[in-house]
């Protein structure tokens, strides 16, 4: 009777298990045939859901399918600073299926790493959606208040002046101090509201963040000194902020990239940033973009991609000066 | 400055059908998703903010607010009746808590849970309405050394949380300390302690080690407990039904008024961690836990009582107003929750800024009255989740066992959608078995996990800061040496009260 009983087990489980492989093969048809997209698009965030890259995987899946004619299924990858949902990335078919959503912090956790799982360039871009740019800001009645005043300053008082901010931040001023032939203090911190809070606390001379984060405390607060970036602010009351490119500096600019497995053929490739740039000027989207208080800069692929080499060449550099 | 103006404007703006029906669904939503472990307030946040893109401000408000105050008592609800924290806010539950479900009395724990949440949630959100802007000028005297040495002043607590033997807390605090070095430095941004392994260059997260460290832990001890016992199938089925229908008493409000003294310890505690940016309300659980331990040792906190549950959540509940001043007052983020409100708020237009008490006073007013009646709907909808979850609590233990361990593994594995949780969840479940078998406290193990990357981080910016000069750095400002004196002085108390304790032999075993 109990040998029975496990048969019919054994047997069931079989059956089960047939069925189910049968379904997943099903699912996993080729779609070759068929005109790109025919089947749901699975967009991968590679930063933990509530986030700014995670806000805006979700704005932009809210029109995907009137652009894409498919609709976007938005997975939320995190960890190891968002090389995880990178490689998981990678695992899938290199059919346009799946794509990915980071930013520069992947790109800076693996040119750390000794022995990096993946390298920076195993994505193909398809486009940059946005690019924040790191502004430096100081309290308005101090001697570095203006970039002529930090640059005499820092001269007169070589590594006194200190600059907080996230990782990425920091490495935009890098760049440029290190440009300028200025020595500062770099500050490094995990967040940039904990950077922001010990500057207006009055715990460091100056902090670097996002556009969207100073004009929270500019005029009031803060003045803005320099843009590290090469993209201009045209923002009221930002006209007059000098940006790299003003000061003849090569400025660094920290993009929102959207990418695919590198072995993606191009024509997806073109076709993915194409539908990206007609849905980033829908007017939904454009409408919540710009009430997160964040741009949409688009480059299509091939000037994305040729930005982001240029990128990861001069993070390497930066990287270094940290 | 009060506008009279602006406060009619804002019960216009609250007193609408929408506002009370979202903030009931974003309560409804927010215990539900809380109750899940791996699933956060953050989490149930991110996937509800589509929803408020076509609302109106006060509407999308209720939804979030209702929806993160209902996340902050759900997870205490698993915590009780699983020992499996559906949040890291209530991993301090677990303690009191589940011992209370063993014995029967889940439904009074869990109604004490969110009596003490809602209490101290109240209080602290009319401090945030009377004090806001003064408070958040304090928080920013707050530097990196002056955080420092709040974290070391924290420490003090692991005495009160080691149980009888000292040695044993201070090598689980160990324990705690070399897991958070694991992962990135916080300053030079270089991966350490990883062993090569990529995916630990994150560091390890807190929800796998703390639903392996309570939850796995705890199963693994009663699943072999039940192995050893005969005859369990037979048992399953008769008690099954029974079990589910089976509820224990509730609250009364005798036992609710018994635990003033927590509730208030929780209160200061949780508004004090609430408004420093950057500490969380599960740093203000452990601390209001710790805390109430030393202030009332005849009280046997640790050893499943009410005063337990009181004190754990009416620290992390307290936090929750306080975390909004930061935002309020200067547009910073206090929290990751803050910070999503704070998104909610600009997508409405509104940017968090100091100008926004100027430029949008009803819209802080209509916030405040959210505030406060998003307590009042947390305290009625969850009255109701609490006493099904407790139901489930119930169930016998062969069938519990399996069950919890496998909501756990889920758990692990829902946080992130990342296998790599479910290993570290499952490793720490067998760390946290040994350390049972050992008679090792787990809770040093968390604290100190909690708070050791906040003291490393504010050290090494403090030294940089002060250019390498460590009496600059780190006793510069009278705030500093203030917090040094009463680290020393806490010490010696500690010291003093354990001395007499182990003399009366008045110290439990382990937590």
């Amino acid at each position: 009777m109990k040998t029975r009983f496990i048969k019919v087990i054994i047997l069931s489980a079989v059956i089960f298990l047939l069925i189910g492989n049968g379904l997943v093969f099903a699912g996993e048809a080729p779609v070759e045939d068929a005109e790109y997209p025919a089947k749901m698009i699975t967009y991968i965030c590679v930063f933990a859901a509530g986030g700014g890259t995670d806000r805006w995987s979700r704005i932009m899946s809210s029109a995907a399918v009137d652009h894409f004619g498919q609709a976007w299924h938005v997975v939320n990858i995190p960890g190891a600073d968002g090389i995880v949902g990178w490689r998981e990335g990678l695992k899938k078919p290199a059919d346009g299926y799946t794509v990915i959503q980071g930013s520069t912090t992947p790109v800076i956790a693996l040119l750390k790493e000794e022995k990096p799982p993946i390298s920076p360039f195993d994505i193909k871009i398809v486009c940059y959606v946005s690019a924040f740019r790191a502004v430096l800001v100081a309290k308005p009645d101090a001697p570095w208040s203006t970039w002529e005043g930090l640059v005499a300053y820092a001269r007169q008082n070589p590594g006194k002046l200190t600059v907080g901010g996230t990782t990425s931040h920091v490495m935009g001023q890098a760049n440029i101090f290190d440009q300028a032939g200025i020595e500062v203090t770099l500050v490094p911190y995990d967040s940039t509201a904990d950077g922001i809070a010990d500057f207006l606390g009055g715990h460091i001379d100056t902090a670097s963040a996002t556009f969207s984060t100073v004009q929270t405390i500019v005029p009031e607060e803060a003045v803005a000194v320099i843009n590290t970036s090469e993209i201009p602010i045209t923002a009221k009351g930002f006209e007059n902020v000098p940006s790299a490119k003003d000061l003849g500096f090569d400025g660094m600019a920290f993009p929102r990239w959207v990418g695919v497995h590198p072995d993606t053929p191009d024509e997806i490739v073109v076709f993915f940033s194409e539908k990206m740039d007609s849905l980033l000027q829908d007017d939904a989207v454009k409408k919540f973009i710009k009430k997160l208080g964040e741009e949409i800069i688009f480059l299509p692929y091939d000037e994305a991609q040729e930005a982001y080499r240029k990128l990861v060449e001069g993070m390497k550099r930066a990287i270094r000066l940290l | 400055m009060f506008q009279p103006e602006a406060l009619k404007e804002a019960f216009q703006l609250f007193f609408t059908p929408e506002v009370f029906l979202w903030m009931a669904i974003g309560v409804t939503v927010g215990v539900g998703v809380g109750a899940i472990p791996g699933l956060s307030a953050a989490t149930g946040i991110a996937i509800m903010l589509p929803l408020t893109f076509t609302m109106p401000v006060a509407p999308a408000l209720g939804l979030l607010i209702g929806l993160y105050k209902g996340a902050v008592y759900g997870g205490s609800i698993s915590a009780i009746s699983f020992a499996t924290p559906g949040t890291s806010e209530a991993a301090a539950t677990v303690y009191d808590g589940y011992k209370l479900m063993k014995r029967g009395h889940g439904r009074k724990a869990v109604e004490m849970a969110l009596a003490s949440s809602v209490t101290a949630d109240t209080a602290s959100d009319l401090v945030t309405i009377c004090v806001a802007p003064p408070l958040a000028m304090v928080a920013l005297k707050f530097g990196p050394a002056e955080r420092f040495w709040l974290v070391v002043l924290a420490f003090t607590l692991i005495g009160a949380l080691s149980g009888k033997h000292i040695v044993k807390g201070l090598l689980s605090a160990s324990l705690g300390i070399f897991l958070a070095t694991i992962g990135t430095d916080p300053v030079s941004a270089v991966p350490r302690m990883t062993f090569g392994v990529y995916w630990l260059a994150g560091g390890i997260p807190f929800i796998p080690l703390m639903i392996g460290i309570f939850a796995l832990s705890t199963m693994l001890e009663e699943g072999i407990k039940l192995l050893k016992e005969s005859g369990v199938v037979e048992k399953v089925k008769v008690n099954i039904v029974k079990g589910f229908f089976k509820e224990g008493a509730g609250l009364t409000m005798k036992e609710y008024l018994r635990c003033w003294k927590e509730m208030l310890i929780g209160f200061f505690v949780g508004s004090f961690v609430g408004f420093l940016p950057g500490l969380g309300s599960t740093v203000g659980a452990f601390l209001s836990y710790g805390v109430a331990r030393q202030v009332s040792p005849d009280k046997k906190i640790g050893e499943g009582v009410l005063e337990g549950v009181a004190a754990a959540e009416a620290g992390n509940n307290a936090t929750v107003g306080p975390t909004l001043i930061p935002l309020l007052a200067f547009g910073i983020p206090g929290s990751i929750s803050a910070a999503l409100i704070g998104g909610a708020l600009m997508l409405q237009g509104i940017t968090p800024s100091p100008r926004l008490f100027k430029l949008y006073p009803e819209i802080v007013y209509a916030l405040f009255m959210i505030l406060i009646a998003a307590n009042a709907f947390n305290f009625g909808i969850g009255r109701i989740f609490g006493r099904l979850y407790t139901r489930l609590g119930l169930l016998p233990k062969p069938l519990l066992v399996p069950l919890i361990f496998v909501m756990a593994t889920i758990g692990s594995f829902a946080y992130r959608g990342n296998h790599y949780d479910v290993i570290l969840a499952l490793v720490f479940g067998l760390v946290g078995y040994g350390m049972r078998v050992f008679g090792i406290p787990s809770a040093p193990l968390v604290i100190s996990f909690l708070i050791a990357p906040m003291m490393e981080a504010n050290m090494r910016r403090a030294l940089i800061i002060s250019h390498g000069n460590w009496i600059q750095a780190l006793l510069g400002s009278p705030l500093s040496i203030g917090l040094v004196v009463a680290t020393a002085i806490l010490t010696f108390l500690s010291l003093k009260l354990k001395a007499s304790e182990i003399a009366r032999g008045g110290i439990e075993k382990v937590v």
